[in-house]
């Protein structure tokens, strides 16, 4: 009971053994007090161009979230927001229970970011680099070491650690931006396109650590093109069309929204995009 | 040779380096037509005011004019080889990987000779403004004093000149690549370290070479020795026109000759490296022996250890990256360029030298911090993304990306202000004062810099870049001079106008009241400084621009 109150009173100091007691515990109430992401009504324009437009979404604790949309939906905007990297123009957002615009760092501290291009420093090595993260989450050194070891190991970046990453390919720059991600042990993961450019064995190591994760209730936000792995791996998934969200569900429930009971996700997201003329498109490329 | 190809990559190469430089997209010099345009106007501008100017002077004066007109043909083509070149070799340095360079050609069937000749092409396309300048003051002067026979001639030679520049360039590059390459894979950590030398070195070099003073004496000596030095091929194009100008045809045909065949020799060494060191090779850079992950981060001085971590890595970022190298050349250069002349030119006066001694410390105390810290958001670049991601606030950032301004400044203060003392030696209490001054003066600059670096970054880190936007770059010298300026204000008036002497009840009452007064001011500046700065990290880290 003891951290029950406390993760009541401050969530971001509730400890990762006692979250996972309050998740594993079954209380559907206590569950959801834990928040995971949610945002309300936001809404962010560059200029003239409205990237996202009134979006409610919420990512429940244990949930793995599919963010699916054509480029330039909104996915990323919102993900950038999620992360209060950029301001919404109106709208609310938390965090694990944290309003992300009032306490931007609290809420930095319980989430794990992959964006969308791995930006590192590549004058710094990998282990440099990690060490910069670690510290910045306040990890202390006998446990930095432990996880970064770990995730190293698991992602065969190991023998890489002393490198400067300017000579890393785009694949293992992922795995460091994954590592820094997993680090500091988040309740939350908001994962912009996490597995581009990894080879099979490490993007099978990573899905599998994000199913745990989630079996202890982490909160995940994922955004991807490959659709099978949308659909392998994700709870619910949200569709986005032009900054709004145009189906959310589950891969049963979006079909039926479609009328496609029976078929791929892929056919049910050309149907709910409008974008389900492809073959006649390919016909026409005169190549 | 396939000519449209040759047409096509040159094109390229010319307006990735201007989209890539600090003007970006919206660069107009990107466009051939508009810097054609502009080099019209480069040399009609000076060549019609010459023109008009000249006839008007009196006749005596045309005594000086004579040997002003011979001097610049026979060295004009020396300085144009030399300036593309040097400016060939800075752009190379101060190139980001990648950046301006169009890694296609290594997949593309483009030969190496079609390389050499579009990337000289689309450098001599770049620094042409610097031709038809030079020609455009140099042949009025000529025609001024009855040299028309020489100035086709003259022409001739200097554009040749100035291609070899652009070809030497091409040669250098490979072998720069080359060597960097080696030096890395070889030497991991010691490489990183000889390289940054090498670079602040070089730089140091190059920028001294322009110092007037220095480039004043040495063209001197090349008009002088330009026949005793005939064997050096830089020296061939000068060497013509010189024999042109005393009428000995046959010995101008043959350094023109020469001087042609030069051409084709550097092409070919060009054309053969390029073909070696054709694509760059990857390179992998380990910085330790061991796979050994030893973990870091604790606390250091006043830096809290998100702080110190912010810290380290802008060290790392400064000591590794070669563009960065420019901004820790600059404090050398400066104390190098003030220096010289007078070091140079016998024995200075003491007053003259300690005068220079305050002034070199204002410089320094301004310059350094200032232009340190207002970078350090720029050249970030995107991985700015990671100071947004991560939970870093605006407090520890500050502490963070000022700690390597303050501590280089206040080594470099510490040192010019040692080495001052030691040629022109001033009273301790004198010197407490000055130091005291130029301290505060390098805590404000440090906010000044960052305050003003995260209201105005230029996240550009192309060729040259600037890590400040042009607004930005005016705003922080006119805030950060106005400051030095008032701190240093007591100083002044006790050190240049004697007012303060008088006050104190004495010489070290003076000096005590000129360090309350210095301090006070330094103080309330400080203050206001520091709120400059927490508002500008607190506005940047509001919100990153998508």
């Amino acid at each position: 009971m003891r951290a029950i109150c406390e993760f009541r009173d401050k969530p971001a100091r509730c400890s990762e053994k006692d979250e996972v007691d309050i998740y594993r515990s079954g209380d559907e109430g206590l569950r959801r007090s834990m928040d995971g992401i949610m945002l309300e009504s936001v809404t962010k324009s560059f200029g003239d161009n409205v990237a996202v437009k009134d979006l409610t979404l919420s990512v429940l604790p244990g949930e793995v979230h599919g963010l699916l949309g054509p480029n330039g939906s909104g996915k990323s905007t919102t993900m950038k927001m999620v992360m209060s990297i950029v301001k919404p123009d109106y709208g609310k957002i938390s965090l694990c229970g944290i309003d992300v615009l009032r306490q931007p760092i609290e809420a930095k501290r319980l989430v794990g970011y992959v964006p969308e291009s791995p930006y590192l420093y590549d004058y710094l090595t990998a282990s440099e680099y990690l060490d910069f993260v670690g510290t910045a989450y306040g990890i202390d050194l006998k446990t930095r070491r432990e996880k970064v070891d770990e995730l190293l190991k698991a992602l065969q970046m190991s023998e890489h650690v002393n490198e400067v990453m300017s000579g890393f390919s785009q694949g293992m720059k992922q795995k460091i931006a994954i590592t820094a991600a997993l680090l500091h042990r988040p309740r939350a993961l908001v994962l912009d396109e996490a597995l581009n450019g990894l080879d099979p064995r490490s993007a099978k190591i990573v899905k599998d650590v994000l199913q745990r994760l989630a079996g202890e209730g982490v909160s995940i936000l994922f955004s991807t093109h490959v659709l099978e792995i949308a659909e392998a791996m994700c709870s619910r998934i949200t569709i986005m069309n032009e900054g709004s969200i145009i189906a959310e569900g589950t891969v049963q429930e979006l079909r039926s929204k479609a009328g496609m009971p029976g078929s791929t996700l892929e056919d049910t997201f050309l149907k709910l995009t409008g974008s389900e003329d492809t073959e006649k498109i390919v016909e026409a490329l005169k190549l | 040779m396939n000519r449209s190809t040759v047409v096509g990559l040159a094109t390229v190469l010319f307006k990735s380096y201007f989209r890539a430089s600090r003007f970006g997209r919206r660069s107009r010099l990107s466009n051939p037509a508009i810097l054609v345009s502009l080099d019209i106007v480069l040399f009609a501008a000076p060549f019609a005011l010459l023109s008009f100017l000249l006839p008007l002077l009196p006749p005596e004066t045309m005594s000086l004019v004579r040997p002003l007109a011979v001097q610049s043909l026979i060295v004009l083509p020396v300085i144009l080889t030399s300036a593309v070149t040097l400016a060939g070799i800075l752009f190379e340095l101060g190139q980001t990987s990648g950046v301006a360079s169009s890694e296609a050609v290594n997949w593309l069937p483009v030969s190496p000779g079609e390389y050499v000749v579009a990337s000289s092409v689309s450098v001599l396309f770049t620094y042409s403004p610097l031709l038809f300048i030079s020609l455009g003051v140099t042949i009025p002067l000529a025609l001024s004093v009855g040299m028309l026979s020489v100035v086709p001639f003259f022409i001739l030679i200097s554009t040749l000149a100035y291609i070899w520049g652009a070809v030497i360039v091409e040669a250098l590059r490979s072998v720069m690549n080359r060597i960097s390459t080696t030096l890395y894979k070889k030497s991991g950590r010691l490489g990183v370290i000889l390289r940054i030398v090498l670079v602040i070195v070089l730089l140091v070099a190059v920028q001294t070479a322009f110092n007037p003073y220095i480039l004043y004496t040495a063209l001197s000596g090349i008009v002088e020795g330009v026949n005793l030095a005939w064997f050096v091929p830089v020296i061939w194009p000068s060497v013509a026109v010189v024999s042109f100008l005393t009428l000995d045809v046959t010995r101008a045909t043959i350094f023109a000759t020469l001087s042609l065949l030069f051409t084709f020799l550097i092409f070919e060494a060009a054309t053969r490296l390029r073909a070696r060191y054709w694509s760059p090779v990857p390179v992998t850079i380990t910085l330790s022996t061991s796979t050994v992950y030893v973990p870091q981060g604790k606390s250091f001085l006043w830096l809290d250890p998100v702080a110190f971590a912010v810290a380290s890595k802008e060290l790392r970022s400064l000591a590794r990256r070669k563009e960065m190298a420019r901004f820790l050349a600059i404090p050398v250069l400066l104390v190098v360029s003030s220096l010289l002349p007078v070091l140079t030119s016998g024995a200075a006066p003491r007053n003259v030298l300690s005068g220079m001694s305050l002034m070199l410390l204002a410089e320094t105390s301004l310059i350094l911090p200032l232009m340190l810290s207002s970078i350090s958001i720029g050249q970030e670049g995107s991985s700015i993304a990671n100071i947004y991601m991560l939970p870093i606030s605006a407090e520890e950032l500050i502490l963070g990306k000022l700690f390597l301004p303050w501590i280089f400044s206040g080594v470099g203060i510490l040192a010019v202000a040692l080495f001052m003392q030691f040629l022109a030696p001033v009273a301790a209490g004198q010197f407490l004062a000055t130091l005291v001054a130029v301290a505060f003066n390098m805590i404000v600059q440090g906010y000044v810099g960052l305050g003003t670096g995260s209201r105005h970054p230029s996240f550009n880190v192309g060729p040259r870049a600037r890590y400040l936007s042009f607004a930005g770059f005016i705003i922080v010298f006119v805030i950060g001079g106005l400051a030095t300026v008032t701190i240093l204000t007591p100083l002044i008036l006790y050190e240049g106008t004697g007012i303060l002497t008088g006050l104190g009840g004495g010489p070290a009452g003076s000096v005590l009241l000129t360090i309350i007064l210095t301090a006070a001011v330094g103080t309330f500046l400080l203050m206001l400084a520091r709120y400059y700065c927490m508002q500008g990290v607190k506005k940047l880290l509001s919100s990153m621009e998508a």
